[in-house]
């Protein structure tokens, strides 16, 4: 603590000055592309394509014509209203609990290692697991047999799989991480001396969460926010192991276009081609403020 | 007529291997200067008496209110112990306004909207900053910064004020005046100052007493005067002499 906001010094005037010097137009200009040998640039190229053409190809053979058609379907509107109402809900789930999760996980730095690692894993399970194994790990907890689900079915005879509440569970499971990581992440990097100031100044912890803490942290939970309401929407094997694939109740857009693959593969592409837009306007919306907002 | 205003402090506080022991009385009207090398634990020793890092024993009061008594279990929070702090880098709230940082004390403890932003915009005025009060601090000066800093530390009505290296973070060519005038705010603040510095013309113009703290205990208090007379350590010795802190 006491020497921790010495780095917070403010760079003296001249070293600002001699920054701006650097950065005046007289400077070379960057080493260019064609400096890298060969190799790297060709193995670059094959990188790009891979990541391009799939979509380049989803794009040109989409069946544009009968897209209108396609998408004016009652099929199509209920997957897509299913989808939007869960992914939001499932979203709100996650801001509301993600965040007192992520304020928690930024303050273990005084508890043992055991418990700091061990809280930090299980958070950064739901993101390297498979999520077919999220969907099968809910069924255990929560099916008709499971560890909660048997005494829930038992007590109320309410059964949660292959019901809209499974879509938004399994939505949440898988989404969370993205919420509580990149909040963590943006609340490792508010001024721990502004909540220790708002306190001094007579805010009580809440005050100082709710007025300070979170507010300065606003980027990272905006971003946070957007990431994990794109995963909920695209969300599909914990979705159809945990849901099932029931029109209108648990079939979400990405289950259905991997239903419509094998019966109408032009519906496939046209569902496809929604998830493709959102993705677009979630990029856009975040810009590059989710790679500082994640890995900051 | 009772007597002035008292900080009582005997603290030992632990950080991991650090140990600081350190007792301070200070008389409201008779600022207290903590000056010591990097690591002494200066900073520690204003965070306990925030409430802020814990003692692992001893006892700490305003006048006749005990904020902290580890062996009766009396530990006062951060928010009542009235006790402000004003950090070297100023730790302004970057999502307000000038005023909005200012009304946060009076609003947090309870005030009204309007009286509240009444009370910062008086407090802004003394410090001469009107025509930034709409403003967020990223657009302000490192000075008017720290007049910021200053004035909603005082806007919260402290009994005690604690200003840690309020100088250190400015460029050296204003740093003459900026002292001039924190100087001329600490002498008409009516309680209790304690300011860690670090220069000997911080010290000079802030404080009336100096504690030396090295490796976590005092080394040496008295005035400047004092100090320069009998320097008790290589640390004090250079410090009188003016060549500044060995670093």
């Amino acid at each position: 603590m006491t020497n921790s906001h010495r780095s917070m010094h403010p760079t003296s005037s001249s070293t600002r000055r001699s920054l701006l010097l650097q950065r005046g137009p007289s400077r070379p200009r960057r080493s260019r592309v064609g400096a890298l040998p060969c190799g790297v640039v060709a193995a670059a190229s094959v990188a790009i394509a891979l990541l391009a053409l799939p979509l380049v190809s989803l794009v040109i053979r989409a069946p544009w014509g009968q897209l209108g058609e396609l998408l004016a379907r009652a099929s199509t509107l209920n997957a897509l209203g299913l989808s939007l109402g869960t992914a939001l809900l499932s979203t709100g789930i996650c801001v509301v609990l993600g965040i007192p999760l992520a304020l928690l996980l930024s303050r273990t730095d005084d508890a043992p290692v055991i418990v700091r690692r061990g809280l930090r894993a299980l958070v950064t399970i739901p993101l390297v697991l498979p999520p077919v194994v999220g969907g099968v790990a809910l069924l255990l907890l929560l099916g008709r047999q499971g560890l909660l689900g048997a005494p829930l079915a038992a007590l109320t005879g309410i059964t949660i799989p292959f019901t809209t509440a499974a879509v938004v569970i399994a939505q949440t499971f898988v989404a969370m991480p993205f919420l509580v990581l990149a909040v963590e992440g943006s609340l490792r990097g508010v001024n721990a001396q502004a909540a220790i100031a708002a306190a001094t100044l007579g805010a009580s912890r809440w005050t100082v969460v709710r007025r300070v803490t979170l507010p300065l942290a606003a980027p990272g939970i905006l971003a946070g926010t957007v990431l994990c309401a794109a995963r909920a929407l695209g969300e599909f094997g914990a979705t159809i192991t945990f849901a099932g694939s029931f029109p209108g109740t648990t079939q979400t857009l990405p289950v259905a276009t991997y239903l419509e693959l094998q019966r109408d593969p032009d519906a496939a592409v046209a569902l496809a081609l929604i998830l493709v837009a959102v993705a677009l306007v979630t990029l856009v919306s975040l810009r590059d403020r989710w790679v500082s907002g994640v890995t900051s | 007529m009772s007597e002035p205003l008292t900080v009582r402090a005997q603290m030992l506080a632990r950080r991991d291997a650090f140990e600081l022991e350190l007792g301070l009385e200070v008389e409201a009207g008779h600022p207290l200067a903590i000056i010591g090398p990097n690591g002494a634990g200066k900073s520690t020793a204003l965070l306990a008496l925030a409430g802020v890092h814990p003692l692992h024993a001893g006892r700490i009061t305003v006048g006749d209110r005990v904020l902290t008594d580890v062996e009766a279990g009396i530990e006062v929070p951060p928010e009542h112990r009235r006790v402000g702090i004003v950090f070297q880098g100023y730790a302004l709230f970057q999502h307000l306004t000038v005023r909005e940082n200012v009304a946060f004390g009076p609003r947090a403890q309870g005030r009204g909207r309007d009286v509240a932003g009444a009370l910062a915009d008086s407090w802004i005025e003394r410090v001469g900053l009107s025509e930034f009060a709409g403003r967020l601090p990223g657009a302000l000066s490192g000075g008017q910064a720290q007049r910021v800093a200053l004035a909603r530390a005082l806007a919260a009505e402290p009994e005690v004020l604690l200003l840690d290296e309020p100088l250190s973070a400015l460029d050296i060519e204003i740093r003459d005046e900026v002292r001039a005038d924190l100087a001329r705010y600490v002498r008409q603040f009516a309680g209790v100052t304690i300011v860690v510095a670090h220069d000997r013309d911080d010290v000079a113009a802030l404080a009336d007493h100096v504690v030396v703290l090295e490796r976590g205990g005092v080394a040496q208090h008295g005035t400047l005067a004092e100090l320069s007379a009998a320097p008790a350590t290589e640390f004090v010795r250079r410090f009188s002499g003016g060549i500044g802190e060995p670093r």
